[in-house]
């Protein structure tokens, strides 16, 4: 925990002040704590008390099966760290990430921007964006695993009727990340493309209408004024994209389970392998907690990067 | 002037109409598929219609499902929807709460607290599922449906969306309803709640459909068949030996119907109601 | 407004003491009660993983045994198939497995190695007909010198081919003696004469489930080394190094690799239903695959669309084996009573009864011998290889790191475009490490 207070550490001087001076209202205090409470509680319970465990456990040899440990110190942690497999699934992920990022995030922004304004229809277009949300992932990677056999699936026999080369997905290890990319994008765009349509209802049309005078055209009226007034909302798409990104996991496990060759095989798909299939459940609590530093550095640094005016 | 805007406002409808196609085939496919026999279903490798279409329209597929005595499908929609349902319900109010506070309430350790909530999303659940199932054998909870309900319902990424929307509601309408004398609760409840509507029917949708899509965790914790839920029934249709994807496309389709079914009913309230949310000042 | 939040936190306490005071209480409390004795109710556990026409046997299995035995009821739960090893693996991991499981054969030296199963010997040798079963069988069984599961059935593979594309082809058919398997060579022969990429066909898929992420892979790919002549241990089970990287080996590999990417005869992604389809001419499959054909294509028939012949061979022939069995847990509270439902299946008359139901290859030389079927086509086939040629994947603890370094090994060579070397060693590193991180 010790990266948390780091992020926080300017802000303390604050809190302190706060007391003192009596920034905070007793009763707005209290009512605040009431309110969290049922939640921290169940996540203590139910995530922190768990995590403990697994942290604890990644400081041991331990089977899963069996539940016999002996104590490992940091053995797990050092192996890891010359285990080229791992640092490959880590690499996986990351190419994963950097590409579905940006773009879900600009694909979710432009369905935004062209879904945005009412005219007749547009509510069939909205809710047929947001459709593939609210299909199961599971079930969804079940049908692109189909829909994307190389002989085949739908997909490439459309392509070869089109006189189009064929997409090989599942086979070509170059290219299997991107089938898993286009799933997960088509999965998620809707989503948040919603998000941004909140955010861009957020903005006051009398701001457009200011740049327009000013002679703004569209294209800068979206630079100066768009754009900036999303912060807060693309601060958002961007942090919960990039957790999700590095730890996915589900389609994956269903379409490729890691293949071809290893191609697709994600950190937290070979947390589950190691935990699951080679029973080394100390070692895969391990790589767990090492992708949990990783993940947490980038979204403190995430979170400040976009800190806005606006208060949380 | 005019023509212009006629020629970009088809460009647009032809790019959307192009995306929405893209978009909705994959679930087209599936619907389509489960109508086939299982011969049909893999057949075709040119262009043409029966590529798109059933050839030999059938509901064996789904009669199939349903009148198999030792997997009461119905049963297992029932029983997925029960706990769907509760969870959605105690999520809503408690992860609401929560994002009401941090979004709008001033109080010391807020930057803290939001961390911890945050690094809990961090982590990937495949490693903390055995110390949670550990955790539920010591509680007693195995094989009932407080294992599947009571860890599911505080949703961090539930907290932070909601704090999203609940940050634009301007703060003067909350210190008026202070002036009127009323607490925080009644506070939350009569104006916070109902200016958040599209909101939180986007995550009651989202957590429903969670708990509608949840596999791994039931599969581990419910050791009795007439309790399971629907997800891990349907992957009881797919054996190494035999794989009979006509029933398991039926099923699928089938376990998508009541979510699409919320969405479309509900859709209006927030697809399309939320660039006139009433959060506007 | 007060009242309301007290309520909240009062629910809230409630529940976090709740949690605190339970997770005092001991986990798995059950496991350590004394045992049961002659006449008592007694509730048998029993897990197996789901398919539907073995389940419809077990349960007629089971209303038998309770018939004979009623104080004992038996509770069988199904389990997904692809999850089956998931489920069982926390519920050991929580201390609170069933008392009867079904054990994939290859993962038997891993649980018994954890002491996780209960050895059968004595039982074996006091009503559980021990020689009557197939001895590639039992060896695949025993780990330390210790039995700690009955087989269900035994499982095979062989050669399928579609007898039109042949007949089109003027290819000749292959022998159905199980004897007479062909080789490598003229498999290739007949699969370069029956491949048309134009017309979507291949002429050779040699592994059932193509490069599947299960065991499914290995399964058939470890005969493969073994049919070059290669092996993948030391005979103590103590390295793969100088055993899995020998020149048989590469020599398989090299093949493998003509399969897939020179002759391209194979297909790197197997369509579904594929030989079924008649997208596959050859292809490589077990017994199951008659009841799931005659079940799913019923106009692709034996003996008129395909035909069966013994598995291909090279330097040797070799032919995999080892399926389902059913273990005892060693927390279970009722060995005895865990005992007699075990026989009640796996037994001589369980066993008949159990081929009768699902016609899965039979792991008991009397079933092999009680119907006329298993000694005709195309059953025959099948039952004359295990008895003959079958070869056991190998029975150590590190199975796990032996398996994913096989099914990787030649995905490297067929899809990833590794060379064999440099597949071998990273192969060979895995299972090295494997192994010690079991004698860790």
């Amino acid at each position: 925990m010790n990266l948390l207070s780091l992020g926080v550490l300017r802000k303390r001087g604050s809190f302190v002040k706060g007391f003192k001076s009596g920034v905070y209202d007793k009763q707005e205090t209290r009512a605040a704590f009431l309110f969290i409470m049922p939640a921290l509680l169940l996540l203590v319970v139910f995530i922190f008390y768990p995590m403990t465990r697994a942290l604890l456990i990644s400081l041991e040899n331990y089977n899963l099966i069996s539940g016999s440990s002996s104590p490992a110190g940091l053995d797990n942690y050092k192996q890891l760290m010359s285990d080229g497999v791992f640092w490959a699934s880590l690499g996986h992920s990351f190419y994963f990430a950097a590409v579905v990022i940006p773009l879900q995030t600009m694909i979710a922004l432009g369905l935004a921007l062209l879904v945005r304004r009412t005219f007749r229809g547009v509510g069939i277009f909205r809710t047929v964006y947001f459709l593939p949300v609210v299909v199961s992932f599971a079930i969804a990677s079940t049908i692109f695993k189909l829909i994307y056999n190389k002989d085949y699936g739908m997909l490439n026999v459309i392509l070869k009727g089109l006189g189009l080369p064929v997409a090989d997905f599942l086979s070509n290890p170059d290219i299997a990340m991107i089938g898993i990319i286009i799933l997960c994008i088509w999965k998620a765009m809707g989503f948040f493309m919603i998000v941004f349509l909140a955010g861009l209802n957020n903005i006051p049309d009398s701001l457009y209408e200011a740049a327009h005078v000013d002679g703004a055209g569209p294209v800068q009226q979206f630079i100066r004024v768009t754009l900036p007034l999303l912060k807060r909302t693309t601060a958002f798409v961007v942090i919960i994209t990039t957790m999700d990104a590095l730890k996915i996991f589900v389609p994956v496990y269903i379409t490729t389970s890691g293949g071809p060759a290893q191609s697709t095989s994600t950190i937290v798909h070979y947390i589950y392998e190691t935990a699951f299939k080679q029973m080394n459940m100390g070692y895969a609590s391990a790589a767990a907690f090492i992708l949990f530093g990783i993940v947490l550095l980038i979204s403190v640094v995430q979170l400040r990067i976009f800190r806005t005016d606006v208060e949380y | 002037m005019d023509k212009r805007h006629t020629g970009l406002f088809v460009l647009r409808m032809v790019m959307m109409t192009v995306i929405a196609l893209l978009v909705i085939f994959p679930v087209y496919w599936m619907i389509m598929s489960s109508f086939r026999t299982q011969e049909e279903i893999f057949k075709y490798s040119k262009l043409g219609w029966e590529l798109f279409f059933p050839v030999q329209p059938t509901l064996d597929n789904y009669k199939a499902i349903f009148t198999d005595p030792s997997k009461p499908f119905g049963r297992y929609m029932a029983n997925t929807l029960f706990v769907a349902v509760v969870v959605t319900a105690a999520g809503l109010l408690v992860n609401s709460l929560a994002a009401f506070a941090f979004a709008k309430l001033r109080f010391p350790f807020k930057k803290v607290l939001l961390v911890v909530f945050l690094s809990s999303l961090v982590i990937p659940y495949e490693v903390i599922m055995i110390p949670q199932y550990l955790l539920i054998g010591e509680l007693g909870w195995m094989n009932m449906y407080k294992a599947l309900i009571v860890p599911q319902i505080v949703w961090v990424f539930g907290i932070f969306m909601l704090i999203q929307f609940f940050t634009d509601i301007p703060r003067d309408i909350l210190e008026a309803g202070r002036m009127d004398g009323a607490g925080w609760m009644r506070i939350y409840y009569k104006i916070v709640l109902p200016a958040a509507v599209p909101a939180l029917i986007t995550l009651g949708l989202m957590t429903f459909l969670n708990q509608w899509d949840s596999f791994l965790w039931p599969l581990v914790v419910i050791n009795e068949e007439k309790k399971q839920v629907v997800q891990v029934a349907i992957s009881s249709f797919q054996s190494l030996r035999n794989i009979s994807w006509g029933k398991v496309l039926a099923a699928t389709t089938i376990s998508s119907v009541p979510i699409l079914g919320i969405f479309l009913i509900l859709q209006k309230y927030y697809v399309q109601g939320i660039t006139m949310s009433g959060v506007k000042g | 407004m007060k009242k309301r939040a007290a309520v909240l936190l009062l629910a809230a306490v409630t529940l976090l003491s709740a949690a605190g005071c339970q997770s005092g209480s001991k986990p798995g409390g059950a496991a350590s009660n004394g045992d049961a004795g002659g006449k008592e109710a007694v509730e048998l556990k029993f897990w197996r993983h789901d398919f539907a026409p073995e389940a419809e046997s077990l349960n007629k299995l089971i209303a038998s045994f309770q018939a004979k035995y009623p104080n004992i009821k038996v509770k069988m739960e199904l389990i997904p198939n692809d999850q089956y090893e998931t489920k069982i693996r926390t519920a050991l991991a929580g201390g609170n497995p069933p008392d009867i499981m079904a054990l994939d054969g290859p993962t038997l030296a891993s649980y018994a190695h954890q002491g996780a199963l209960l050895p059968l010997d004595e039982y074996m040798a006091k009503d559980g007909n021990k020689d009557d079963i197939a001895k590639p069988v039992l060896e695949s069984l025993t780990y330390q010198g210790k039995i700690y599961a009955a087989p269900n059935n035994d499982a095979s593979l062989a050669m399928f081919y579609n007898k039109k594309m042949f007949q089109q082809k003027n290819i000749p058919l292959p022998s159905k003696n199980p004897d007479e398997a062909w080789t490598w060579e003229q498999v290739l022969d007949a699969a370069k004469k029956l491949n048309d990429p134009a017309g979507g066909v291949y002429g050779w898929n040699p592994t059932p489930w193509g490069f599947a992420g299960h065991e499914g892979a290995p399964f058939s790919e470890m005969s493969f080394l073994w049919q070059a002549g290669g092996e993948i241990l030391s005979p103590d089970m103590k390295t793969a190094k100088g055993y899995l990287d020998s020149p048989e080996n590469k020599k398989a590999l090299e093949f493998w690799n003509s399969l897939y990417n020179t002759a391209k005869v194979a297909p790197k992604e197997l369509p579904q239903d594929a030989f079924a389809n008649g997208k596959v001419a050859i292809h490589v499959d077990g017994p199951w695959a008659f009841g799931s054909l005659e079940q799913n294509f019923p106009n692709f028939k034996l003996g008129e669309d395909y035909d069966v012949a013994p598995l291909w061979k090279d330097a040797k022939q070799v032919t995999p084996n080892g399926s389902w069995n059913m273990a005892i847990s060693s927390k279970t509270k009722y060995p005895e009573e865990a005992w007699a439902f075990l026989n009640w299946v796996t037994g001589v008359e369980g066993s008949k009864q159990w081929y009768q139901d699902t016609k899965n290859l039979p792991a008991r030389l009397s079933t092999a011998d009680a119907f006329q079927e298993l000694k005709e086509y195309p059953m025959n086939i099948f039952v004359q290889q295990s008895a003959k040629y079958a070869k056991p994947r190998p029975v150590t603890p590190a199975y796990p790191a032996i398996s994913e370094a096989v099914r990787l090994l030649f995905e490297d060579v067929g899809l990833g475009g590794l060379d064999v070397d440099a597949a071998l060693k990273k192969a060979v590193t895995k299972i090295d490490s494997g192994i010690a991180q079991v004698e860790k």
